[in-house]
């Protein structure tokens, strides 16, 4: 019964978002023209060598699509700026008394924006990386289980974003962590170059990091996927979900104390 | 007129800082957070250059060159005409009636009339970059390739946000247009050859942001420097054209707005 409220509330921002399409097209075209950027530097960068740090020029670029549509799409760009904005503008209240959990509300709404941004975005990323440097060797067998692990990175950013955008109840702004967080998660999360590029000491800091559950380790096992290593990076989602899951509870928590009603 | 324009800015300017201000803590957060996001870009360059030397021709030190020229032409446009990217909504808003009544030239006054507070960081990013790393012979021009990439990436704000006055909205074309010429912008020109490098120096003149004025830095050539000028200047009276006109088409919804 209580799942079912939060289906109904994803079903209607799935027509709610169906409604402004043409945004997710116009981000996803964006996403393509980004891919068609990468094109034209990883030809020039594997123009002397076919094979760079075990990635070839056709699984760079399918790495790249991957890694993209996860993270122009995910909560990190989006829910930070909104929840600061509800904190800020009073609209939280409207929220907080109806008979679901704030947070989940925003689990549920957040994960409809997610699949249908990733959905168009990797569509029209994936024709731009085919167009170019042709279709990846891979096995649809292995589809539900990335399909899986790109869940998972959802939730690890879920949680990461909200403990950001709640803050605004202890910060004037907090749109400021969101350009940050964007960066970390660009460079440090492997989504604009796999972390085999970096120096080693920087690969090893950076392949633990949450970060790189969200871009990194997703989009190589999409590329060179081994059973062992879904199950590794799994596990460690997993356990950054609950470690960060149960960050997010206590602060919520502490936050809804703060909330003074006004009349008016 | 223009001594007028200049003036007018430098009221905006007062009056948004002074808004600005008001939010102190905030001001200097955002400042900081965009100048630690900029520096975030160094770093990826960093770790690229380290392990791939040379991307064509570019180097790292033009790479610090882009950057500069990205954030400071970007930092103008967000400190001077803060609503570059806005105009789009504020014409699909209703809020264009405001403007209209009032005696300033209607797009500079659209335009001048709201502040981007972490431009501030963008500029002291490419002012700190600038003075480190730019060896200061190269400073005056460029000074002036950021604002040539300044005016073609208004040009092209403008000429976006006044679809709007044709169509209805094109906020979002807006946005995805101006991240795309951005991004665009923000690698190395060289990796481009043939037909899209022609369109990227021609139709969609992104090119001439951040990959000409690399290329006029590393050795100077008049001729592809007058052509930079002339683009911008076609550039630019198109998007003023293109304004005008679709002012001539606009009809008032008589929306009424509290203008605070």
């Amino acid at each position: 019964m209580k799942i079912l409220k939060y289906y109904e509330i994803w079903k209607i921002n799935l027509l709610n978002s169906l409604m402004y399409f043409s945004d997710f097209i116009f981000y996803s075209v964006f996403i393509g023209v980004i891919i068609f950027i990468f094109v034209n530097l990883w030809r020039n960068l594997y123009s002397t060598t076919s094979v760079i740090e075990g990635f070839t020029l056709v699984m760079m670029i399918w790495y790249l699509v991957l890694t993209e549509s996860m993270v122009v799409n995910i909560g990190g760009t989006t829910l930070i700026k909104e929840l600061n904005q509800e904190v800020k503008s009073g609209d939280l209240i409207y929220v907080l008394n109806k008979p679901y959990n704030y947070v989940a509300y925003h689990y549920v709404k957040s994960l409809c924006q997610w699949m249908l941004g990733f959905t168009t975005s990797f569509i029209i990323a994936g024709l731009v990386a085919l167009f170019f440097v042709g279709a990846l060797e891979f096995s649809l067998i292995t589809l539900p289980f990335i399909l899986v692990i790109l869940l998972f990175s959802f939730t690890i950013d879920f949680t990461i974003s909200a403990i950001l955008g709640i803050s605004a109840f202890w910060m004037e702004d907090t749109t400021s962590f969101k350009y940050v967080y964007e960066k970390i998660i660009f460079i440090l999360g492997g989504m604009l170059i796999p972390l085999e590029i970096f120096p080693e000491w920087l690969r090893i800091i950076s392949a633990k990091l949450p970060f790189s559950y969200i871009a990194y380790h997703p989009a190589k096992l999409f590329v060179m996927f081994s059973f062992k290593s879904f199950l590794w990076i799994m596990l460690a989602q997993l356990s950054y979900v609950i470690f960060f899951g149960i960050i997010l509870v206590i602060l919520y928590k502490l936050a809804v104390r703060k909330v003074n009603l006004h009349g008016g | 007129m223009g001594g007028s324009l200049l003036n007018f800015m430098w009221v905006y300017f007062k009056i948004n800082m002074q808004s600005a201000m008001e939010y102190r803590v905030n001001f200097l957060l955002q400042t900081i957070a965009m100048l630690f996001n900029d520096g975030l870009w160094i770093v990826f360059w960093l770790i690229f250059f380290n392990r791939f030397k040379t991307v064509s021709s570019w180097q790292f030190s033009d790479i610090l060159v882009l950057e500069v020229i990205v954030a400071v032409s970007w930092s103008l446009l967000g400190i001077f005409f803060g609503n570059f990217m806005e105009l789009a909504n504020v014409i699909k808003d209703g809020k264009l009636d405001f403007y209209l009544t009032l005696p300033k030239e209607v797009l500079s006054h659209i335009l001048t009339s709201n502040m981007r507070y972490h431009a501030f960081g963008d500029l002291l990013f490419g002012i700190i970059i600038t003075i480190f790393f730019i060896p200061l012979i190269k400073w005056p021009l460029l000074l002036l390739f950021i604002l040539i990439a300044s005016t073609i990436l208004l040009s092209i704000a403008v000429i976006l946000g006044s679809i709007t006055l044709y169509t209805g909205s094109s906020a979002e074309l807006t946005r995805a247009g101006m991240f795309g010429a951005l991004t665009i912008a923000s690698y190395p020109f060289d990796v481009y050859s043939g037909m899209v490098k022609f369109i990227l120096l021609t139709v969609i003149p992104v090119g001439f942001i951040t990959g000409v004025p690399v290329r006029l830095l590393q050795s100077f050539d008049l001729k592809l420097f007058l052509f930079m000028i002339l683009i911008t200047v076609i550039l630019a009276i198109i998007a003023l054209i293109i304004f005008k006109l679709g002012i001539r088409k606009y009809e008032s919804g008589n929306l009424i707005n509290a203008r605070v």
